[in-house]
């Protein structure tokens, strides 16, 4: 069976199990990504289309447990603690284009907040200047407590395995070499990926390698979390356990900023804060 | 401030073990890189093994070459995840006196190995002058090309850099202005003396070359990695406030 007729097949199925057309053509595409990004046949991988339509039609019925779910902005604000990020008239110019500008932003312990906004309006530069990456030409950050950063690629080692970065990170995070492997395997396994047994960074696949830096800025439980584009690339089961894991940081009074601009986001958050392109001068 | 910004010096030595052997076990694992770094010197050496002066002074500077190298792309390498790892808490000093570290410990390994073979296979005068030749010529290739692996924003432009200095090196005439203000230029001062004598060559002149050299680029390497690196840690211990 050729990948476009099981995909096909699928998406009948889904649709069958009264699954909504824009959320049956967003698991089409997002599958057809990782069978191109993978290999394999989808045969092999997830097997008949049926039984995988029912499979994924379980897992997108809503969970019978509300903790698994975003609470209401109204509940999170209640539950929020104090400010652990704020930016304050942010302006920063590339070669003179201006990429943000006048831009404020407040995340407190205990939120999940959601940047986002169209391509190139500059959610990954903001989130840079918060984490102390780049800095504004105008404007003041403040944050209080230490960091946790998953960029949007890079910042990996190519050639060490994800053990050896797990003991890299976790060692100023006051972990040794065996609980920051232990630490590691842990937040690893709650994104369903056995770590400690994968091979060296440049083997892994690029959702993969996302989730290793998910676990990176996890590691040894940093106060604030920045997070850019962390699920690109995941495939629907490994996304549904990065958003579990996200409410089980928010709920430990962590403070967690996501960048994406995955539609699918903006019902799991507390605050969505929408990045406008800047007016050039 | 000191270099270590405060910490223990004892707990950033042991940071920079740390780093050190990761950064050693990234270049272990890149065999064919491993053997190609083996095989340049090697390269030079052959096409002159005939000529006992000629076939070290090449050996010397195709370890210059492959070394700085190995030093540059570790450094260009590095620069994402070191500025991470600073963000993480790690101090930048750490990072990078592990990084050079290990590519001391690997240009060792590698000048050790080229020394027994000279000691074996040629009939040189002053063995220990040799062995001072390539000791120098490895500390100055790492900090060459660690230096340019943080001036150079693409690998291209530094990889296109070192040939400059390196072929320069190979081409300018070793009394000239040219030669003396390149970094390898005490590389063909200590072999001349080791090989022909010191009516040729100077050691003092050539060791105070190389730690003049090796002084300026630790000095431009530390400042420069610290801007690179530090920058992130600074802003989140106190309100990054900008006009």
């Amino acid at each position: 069976m050729s990948p476009d007729t099981w995909l096909e097949e699928l998406s009948h199925e889904l649709t069958a199990r009264g699954l909504p057309a824009i959320d049956v053509a967003g698991i089409v595409v997002e599958l057809h990504g990782h069978l191109a990004e993978a290999g394999g046949t989808p045969l092999g991988t997830f097997g008949p289309p049926a039984a995988y339509a029912g499979q994924l039609a379980a897992s997108l019925r809503p969970r019978p447990q509300p903790r698994s779910s975003a609470p209401s902005v109204a509940g999170s604000r209640r539950r929020a603690g104090r400010l652990r990020i704020r930016a304050e008239g942010v302006t920063l110019a590339y070669r003179r284009r201006p990429v943000l500008h006048g831009v404020d932003l407040a995340v407190r312990a205990g939120e999940l907040v959601l940047l986002t906004g169209r391509n190139g309006v500059g959610k990954s530069t903001l989130l840079r200047v918060v984490a102390g990456l780049a800095v504004p030409q105008r404007g003041r950050v403040t944050v209080h407590g230490s960091v946790g950063y998953a960029p949007q690629s890079g910042g990996l080692v190519e050639h060490l395995r994800p053990a050896e970065h797990f003991v890299l990170f976790g060692r100023p995070r006051g972990l040794d070499g065996d609980r920051a492997r232990r630490s590691g395997a842990r937040l690893a396994e709650q994104l369903g990926w056995d770590a400690l047994a994968a091979p060296v960074v440049g083997e892994l696949s690029g959702g993969t390698r996302q989730k290793l830096n998910v676990v990176l800025a996890g590691l040894g439980d940093p106060d604030v979390l920045l997070l850019d584009e962390p699920y690109q690339g995941l495939d629907l089961d490994s996304t549904r356990r990065f958003w579990d894991l996200v409410w089980a940081w928010r709920d430990a009074r962590r403070a967690v900023l996501v960048v994406s601009h995955a539609r699918d986001a903006l019902g799991r958050v507390d605050q969505v804060v929408e990045l406008q392109a800047p007016v050039a001068a | 401030m000191s270099a270590t910004g405060g910490r223990g010096v004892g707990r950033d030595l042991g940071d920079a073990a740390v780093a050190g052997r990761m950064t050693l076990r990234g270049l272990l694992r890149r065999r064919t890189s491993l053997a190609l770094l083996v095989a340049l010197p090697l390269a030079f050496y052959l096409a002159r093994q005939q000529q006992v002066g000629q076939s070290i002074r090449f050996l010397a500077l195709g370890l210059a070459w492959a070394v700085s190298t190995a030093a540059f792309f570790a450094a260009a390498a590095a620069r994402d995840v070191e500025r991470r790892l600073t963000l993480s808490g790690w101090s930048w000093w750490s990072l990078v006196a592990g990084r050079i570290g290990a590519l001391l410990a690997l240009g060792a390994t590698l000048s050790g190995g080229y020394l027994l073979l000279v000691a074996v296979d040629q009939p040189v005068r002053d063995l220990g002058g040799v062995g001072i030749d390539l000791a120098t010529t490895t500390v100055l290739a790492v900090l060459v090309g660690s230096f340019l692996g943080v001036v150079a924003r693409r690998e291209l432009e530094g990889a296109l850099g070192l040939f400059i200095v390196s072929g320069l090196q190979f081409t300018a005439d070793p009394p000239s202005t040219l030669a003396r203000v390149l970094p390898f230029w005490s590389t063909r001062e200590l072999g001349t003396y080791a090989i022909d004598g010191p009516s040729f060559g100077s050691l003092s002149d050539g060791l105070l070359h190389a730690a003049a050299t090796a002084l300026v680029l630790l000095l431009a390497v530390t400042v420069l990695s610290r801007r690179a690196l530090d920058g992130g840690a600074r802003s989140r211990a106190s309100p990054l406030a900008a006009r």
